[in-house]
């Protein structure tokens, strides 16, 4: 017998470093807040210098402006290019945040009031406000949703909500008694074994509220409001009815409270992640508006500067 | 290209595999791997031996010196042969044995000779590591559009949610291939070969390797691969063949069966210990400092002992299904809470569950991997403290299998505790060391920077003791019970930080040639969920009975790949997996039409999986692409990453 064994030493080490998430965030965010606090001090002393020299601070302070545009822009690129070794996304978005709440500050100082004056200035103003808004909202959703999705306790994939519409559509279309399913189609209520699924109940209710709540699409009141108190009344309805229906049919009331617990689960999580998405999409049209009004605000300015 | 979208975790879109235990065992274990559309004729099972072979066979060493009668009549010694082993010719050059290959058998020279080669054999691996590209505007921008064009590209399989295989529509997935990725020029010196319908990888210019780093040359009658394949750990060498060869090849099944012989047996445990023991002793931290004639002493006595089953695979995907309790109580137990600490226990290869009593139940407190030890906190306490014995703390539970070296607390008292550096100790360990010890220690075990702060220490006991750790507790079940802790690199997300977006996805996409190598799916415990991506195990059960050795492991990296050109699509390791994580894919050109295999004729299959990005620097892209810090990847061969990660660690 020849040495052939195993090379592997006993102790193998972590392909990673270890740190801990949370205390390298609160270092990073600490950090970043100093740096943007400092960085807007010293905006608004040379600003005010400028200002005090009877110069035209408003020039110094656009230009800030308009650099930071383009670093905000510029994380749009980033996602764009994973093969390019530019940083970790998350350091960008970091970075992102920062400079937008800078410039938000330095706009304070550029425009000494909410919505500036002038044909070209007031849109201007309102694409910015719109930018940082959305920001701000995105800020907001980006970390309150994924608790409510995780919350959810089941994970669905965005572009296949419609999917699982169907799918669960055709599960409860199986499951439901033959009975009432016939009831159903031919309204021919002769032929329901009444002893046997209480259809006089359980039929009504399916026709007139769990069929028509599966089979709809979800409005667009309750994409941007999703309110959950329609599936809600629902279940409640279907338990009170309960105690009109033999014992053994119990458990078909129970599968119909599961069905419309999981569509109502399901249209949430819809409203959620298309929230998200529509979001991003809305800040980065903003963004490419703002872009090209900020490039006609400079090349305007510049024009009349001399006047 | 991205056809990989699949709806939810419980919606795999992996190839079917069997789901009860018995047929797993059966399609994941040598020599009756399971078939597949396309496979290669050459990649047949092989009948087995006949009764003229097995009877050739018991004339030579070592069978001629077996008891038939230390076999049971279920199992004789001529069915052990004729079931458990094969015989297989090599031509000069054939790769044998490549270093760093799992072993799942040993072979035994019957006629011609193998030579030996420890170091690293350039070649002998499918593909020889691909250095990382330069980075060009013209990359980046055919990264960027093979993105768009993924997007835009209508899949070819109608939809993501077809991939479910629940609406009926084929399971197989279709991924663009470039023709230099499917059929690479060959290397210089390697070539992929039929010998006897089996493929074979040969080396051309063998010779001039051998006289390079040849380092022992094996005749008939010699065993080799025998330890690889009992611990299922590397192979510390490559073995060709050195002229026209004849071996016998041993499944570790009928390896295990054979040890039923006490000669036999008794020959292995003298191999293993004569050149292997003392080295795995000195891996260890508590031992390495300690000189020849000690760690010789600490040799004679330590025990080997294996719990469980090396097939853990097999019983997973039942076990998975139970709570935890059933769980711990359906493991085996190595050591009991509450008894005599009467050896420190060394973990050479597998899992442990640390458990303790939680009122009619247990708990998971931990669990442990190679190289960590069991009972040594109870030992040093006897020692250090005096006073009345303290017995385990917790119990220890084989999970699948488990490894240990057994070093009796005596010889640890004479030859191991008198000598040992007090860095070399656990940090829960550090306060039982008496303060007088410790001052006086400082200098002769070379304190300085590296004491231990005993704060911490206590701390963290504390943390354990008054179930501070109930919530990575849970989670640490969780990560048991689904044997997550074979992963080296896990992709976990945080489903509180996961906005959906998606961008890990695109980012992997796009280092792909537009396919992305996992779904954002997976096994979920509360707000952490462990994605369908390769954890590139510590123990890699998908390289087991790869026909070619396309799924490998690099020298000096974790990582396990998949060598597109040498894969032939068997299917063996997809199957193999017991997380699913690894696709079979049709390989398509840009076209759409299918890759050819110019031999066969038939369409093309591959095994698809993570690649932790390595063609692009090793590191990987969904991590780099993630912006709000919700994916990592992380190893959980042990729990402290884990712990540190979800901050629970001071």
């Amino acid at each position: 017998m020849t040495p052939t064994g195993p090379a592997a030493p006993i102790s193998t080490p972590a392909l990673t470093p270890v740190t801990t998430l949370a205390s390298r965030r609160r270092h990073r965010r600490s950090i970043a807040l100093a740096v943007t606090l400092v960085a807007f001090w010293v905006t608004a002393t040379l600003n005010h210098r400028i200002s005090s020299n009877l110069g035209r601070p408003a020039f110094f302070t656009g230009w800030i402006l308009a650099v930071g545009l383009l670093l905000l822009v510029a994380l749009g690129l980033r996602r764009r290019l994973p093969l390019a070794r530019l940083g970790s996304m998350s350091l960008w978005l970091q970075v992102h945040l920062y400079v937008g709440i800078f410039m938000a500050a330095v706009y304070s100082l550029h425009v000494p009031r909410l919505i500036a004056d002038g044909f070209l200035g007031r849109p201007l103003s309102i694409t910015f406000l719109a930018v940082m808004v959305s920001g701000f909202y995105g800020l907001f959703v980006s970390r309150r949703y994924p608790r409510r999705l995780a919350a959810l306790g089941q994970d669905y994939r965005c572009g296949d909500f419609a999917w699982y519409r169907r799918q669960l559509v055709e599960q409860a279309e199986r499951a439901i008694p033959a009975e009432l399913g016939n009831n159903a189609q031919h309204n021919d209520a002769q032929n329901v074994d009444t002893q046997h699924v209480d259809a006089d109940v359980l039929g009504p209710m399916l026709q007139q509220r769990v069929r028509p709540f599966l089979a709809a699409s979800p409005s667009w009141s309750f994409w941007l409001w999703p309110r959950r108190d329609r599936a809600r009344r629902m279940m409640d309805s279907i338990r009170d009815s309960m105690r009109y229906l033999a014992p053994e049919n119990h458990v078909v009331a129970e599968t119909w409270i599961s069905w419309i617990r999981q569509r109502d689960r399901l249209d949430y999580a819809w409203s959620l992640q298309t929230r998200l998405r529509a979001w991003v999409i809305v800040h980065a049209i903003a963004s490419v508006l703002l872009i090209a009004q900020v490039i006609v605000h400079i090349l305007n300015v510049y024009r009349y500067a001399g006047s | 290209m991205n056809h990989r979208s699949a709806p939810a975790a419980q919606h795999s879109m992996r190839p079917p595999v069997p789901d009860d235990a018995a047929s797993f065992t059966a399609a994941t274990t040598f020599p009756n791997a399971p078939r597949f559309p396309n496979a290669t004729p050459h990649d047949e099972p092989r009948p087995t031996l006949s009764d003229a072979e097995i009877a050739y066979l018991r004339t030579r060493r070592p069978f001629r010196d077996l008891d038939p009668k230390a076999f049971p009549r279920a199992q004789p010694l001529d069915a052990i042969l004729r079931e458990q082993t094969r015989l297989l010719r090599y031509l000069p050059g054939d790769v044998i044995v490549r270093k760093g290959d799992y072993g799942q058998s040993a072979f035994l020279v019957l006629a011609g000779s193998v030579d030996l080669v420890r170091h690293h054999v350039a070649g002998s691996e499918p593909t020889a590591a691909k250095p990382a590209e330069p980075l060009t505007l013209r990359r980046l921008l055919a990264g960027y559009f093979s993105r768009v064009r993924s997007n835009a590209a209508p899949p070819s399989n109608p939809s993501p949610s077809s991939n479910a295989g629940l609406s009926g529509h084929s399971d197989t997935l279709t991924e663009y291939r470039s023709a230099e990725a499917v059929f690479p020029p060959r290397q210089g010196s390697q070539r992929l070969h039929h010998v006897d319908g089996r493929a074979a990888i040969r080396l051309q210019d063998f010779d001039a390797i051998i006289d390079a780093h040849g380092q022992a040359r094996l005749g008939p009658g010699e065993l080799f691969g025998e330890v690889a394949a009992m611990y299922r750990s590397p192979h510390a060498t490559t073995v060709l063949a050195n002229v026209e060869s004849s071996v016998l090849e041993i499944s570790w099944r009928g390896l295990r069966s054979l040890r039923r012989d006490p000669g036999f047996s008794e020959q292995l445990d003298q191999h293993y210990r004569h050149h292997w023991l003392q080295l795995h002793l000195r891996e260890t931290p508590l031992l390495r400092h300690l000189d020849d004639a000690a760690i010789a002493a600490v040799a004679a006595r330590t025990q080997l002992r294996s719990h469980g089953r090396l097939e853990w695979y097999a019983d997973f995907r039942r076990s998975r299904k139970q709570t935890p309790a059933q769980q711990i109580e359906s493991e085996p137990l190595v050591a009991s809470e509450g008894a005599y600490p009467s050896e420190l226990l060394v973990v050479r290869s597998g899992f442990g569950r640390m458990c303790v009593q939680h009122g009619s139940s247990s708990r998971t407190v931990a669990y442990l991997g190679a190289g960590h030890l069991f009972g040594i906190d109870e030992i040093l306490q006897n020692y250090f403290a005096g006073g009345p014995q303290v017995p385990l703390q917790s119990t220890l539970r084989a999970v699948g299998m488990l490894d240990v070296l057994a070093i009796p607390v005596e010889v640890l008292v004479e030859h191991v505790l008198p000598r040992v550096r007090r860095q070399d100790l656990p940090a829960t360990a550090q306060h039982w060391i008496p303060e007088r010890d410790r001052r006086s220690g400082r200098k002769r075990w070379g304190g300085q920077d590296r004491r231990v702060d005993s704060k911490k220490a206590k701390r963290q006991e504390s943390r354990v003791q008054d179930g501070d750790r109930l919530v990575s507790s849970d989670a640490m079940e969780f990560v048991v019970g689904q044997r997550l802790m074979n992963g080296r690199s896990a992709m976990v997300i945080d489903l509180h930080r996961c906005t959906r977006c998606d961008d890990c996805v695109q980012a992997c996409a796009t280092m792909h040639d537009g396919n992305p190598r996992f779904s954002r799916t997976g096994p979920t415990h509360h707000h952490l969920q462990f994605a369908s991506a390769c954890m590139h195990c510590i123990d890699p059960v998908c390289m087991i009975g790869c026909p070619t050795g396309a799924i490998h492991r690099q020298p000096d990296q974790p990582l396990v790949l998949i060598d597109e050109a040498t894969c032939i699509g068997c299917g063996t390791c997809a199957a193999a997996c017991p997380y699913g994580n690894i696709d079979m894919v049709a390989v398509v050109d840009a076209s759409g039409a299918a890759h050819v295999d110019p031999e066969s004729g038939k369409a093309m299959q591959k095994a698809t999986k993570c690649d932790h990005c390595h063609e692009h620097g090793g590191k990987a892209a969904c991590v780099a692409a993630c912006p709000h810090d919700a994916l990592v990847r992380l190893d959980l061969t042990h729990s402290r990453p884990l712990d540190a990660w979800l901050g629970l660690e001071t």
